[in-house]
């Protein structure tokens, strides 16, 4: 029983800080934060496994973290609220080569990270040739470029020949 | 979740619901941080705050953690005043409910012996030097969670002293 108790727990309260903590901590994964990973999943461990050095309880606590996992995907599709409170909602940032800097600041998101991915992406140079930036739900940033150079119409707002 | 027409994109975005979030985020921020600093203070388990002492005038004085955590090694100090260690045996009782709740790893000095009795236990100190203070050091680890009492007394062959009452604890 105890070992449901300390896995649930154990779930909710990560669950909790990392929504907290926000997507930026995620996204884009240096090797700090891929340090501190680790560290985090060395402190849990003590709280989870308690003294009890199971087969058994090893077991019981992976079953639970994946039963609940498993089940909130499951209310996830079911309830869109869970979804959004879950795992947050994408945002736009860059809407036709303009910066949006209030939402950008709010996500903790600057134009170099945003330029930084365009270059990886889509090999851009500047910010006016994106079209679009999206800060994703999984912290990562998409890069609609524009299928033109600015100035002659895009692609598809052109009238079909 | 709700795919909208975001300029020439489909997308799920909601920017009343993130705006709404990063607010709650920057609430969750706060709490986090005060949860560090009242965990640097000790009110989330043993620091400063949390000692704390509690004294019997001329019979008693513990040194002791309001908070600790379940399973975490505690100290409990105990100084027995030199009025009450005139003869050669000192009988420090502690109350059953305490002991059920907190295992006792060590206690130094080792009694000499432990006796029962309703509803408390009686530990039974060998006193090299009569008239002068003792001090009871007892190691405990919490087994349970949440809010405990200790109860302290001395005991005689002419009776009980009052108890000495402390107040724990444990968070999980």
């Amino acid at each position: 029983m105890e070992s449901v108790v300390r896995a649930a727990v154990i779930y909710a309260g990560l669950l909790i800080l990392f929504r907290f903590a926000g997507k930026r901590s995620l996204g884009q994964i240096t090797t700090f934060d891929f340090i501190l990973l680790l560290i985090i999943s060395e402190a849990v461990q003590n709280g989870m496994v308690g003294e009890n050095y199971s087969l058994t309880n090893a077991f019981i606590l992976v079953l639970t973290l994946i039963v609940i996992d498993v089940g909130l995907s499951l209310l996830k599709r079911r309830a869109p609220a869970v979804e959004k409170w879950l795992e947050g909602v994408p945002v736009v940032i860059v809407e036709h080569g303009r910066p949006l800097v209030d939402r950008m600041q709010k996500a903790r998101v600057d134009e170099s990270d945003v330029l930084s991915f365009a270059r990886r992406l889509h090999g851009l140079e500047r910010m006016d040739q994106i079209k679009y930036a999206v800060l994703e739900r999984s912290g990562e940033i998409s890069i609609i470029p524009w299928t033109q150079p600015p100035g002659i119409a895009p692609a598809e707002e052109r009238p079909a020949a | 979740m709700a795919i909208v027409r975001a300029g020439d994109l489909d997308i799920d975005v909601d920017m009343v619901f993130q705006r709404r979030s990063w607010i709650v985020q920057r609430i969750g921020w706060v709490v986090m941080a005060l949860a560090v600093v009242a965990a640097a203070l000790g009110l989330l388990g043993p620091g400063p705050l949390s000692r704390a002492t509690a004294s019997l005038p001329g019979v008693l004085e513990a040194e002791y953690q309001r908070f600790t955590r379940y399973e975490d090694l505690e100290t409990l100090t105990i100084r027995v005043a030199p009025a009450v260690t005139t003869s050669r045996v000192v009988r420090l009782s502690v109350n059953r409910d305490y002991l059920d709740h907190a295992q006792i790893m060590t206690v130094t000095p080792p009694p000499e012996r432990v006796e029962a009795a309703h509803a408390r236990v009686i530990y039974v100190f060998r006193v090299a030097e009569p008239g002068r203070a003792l001090d009871v050091t007892f190691n405990l680890k919490p087994r349970n969670i949440g809010r405990v009492e200790a109860r302290l007394a001395v005991e005689s062959p002419n009776g009980r002293s009052p108890e000495l009452t402390m107040r724990q604890f444990a968070f999980p």
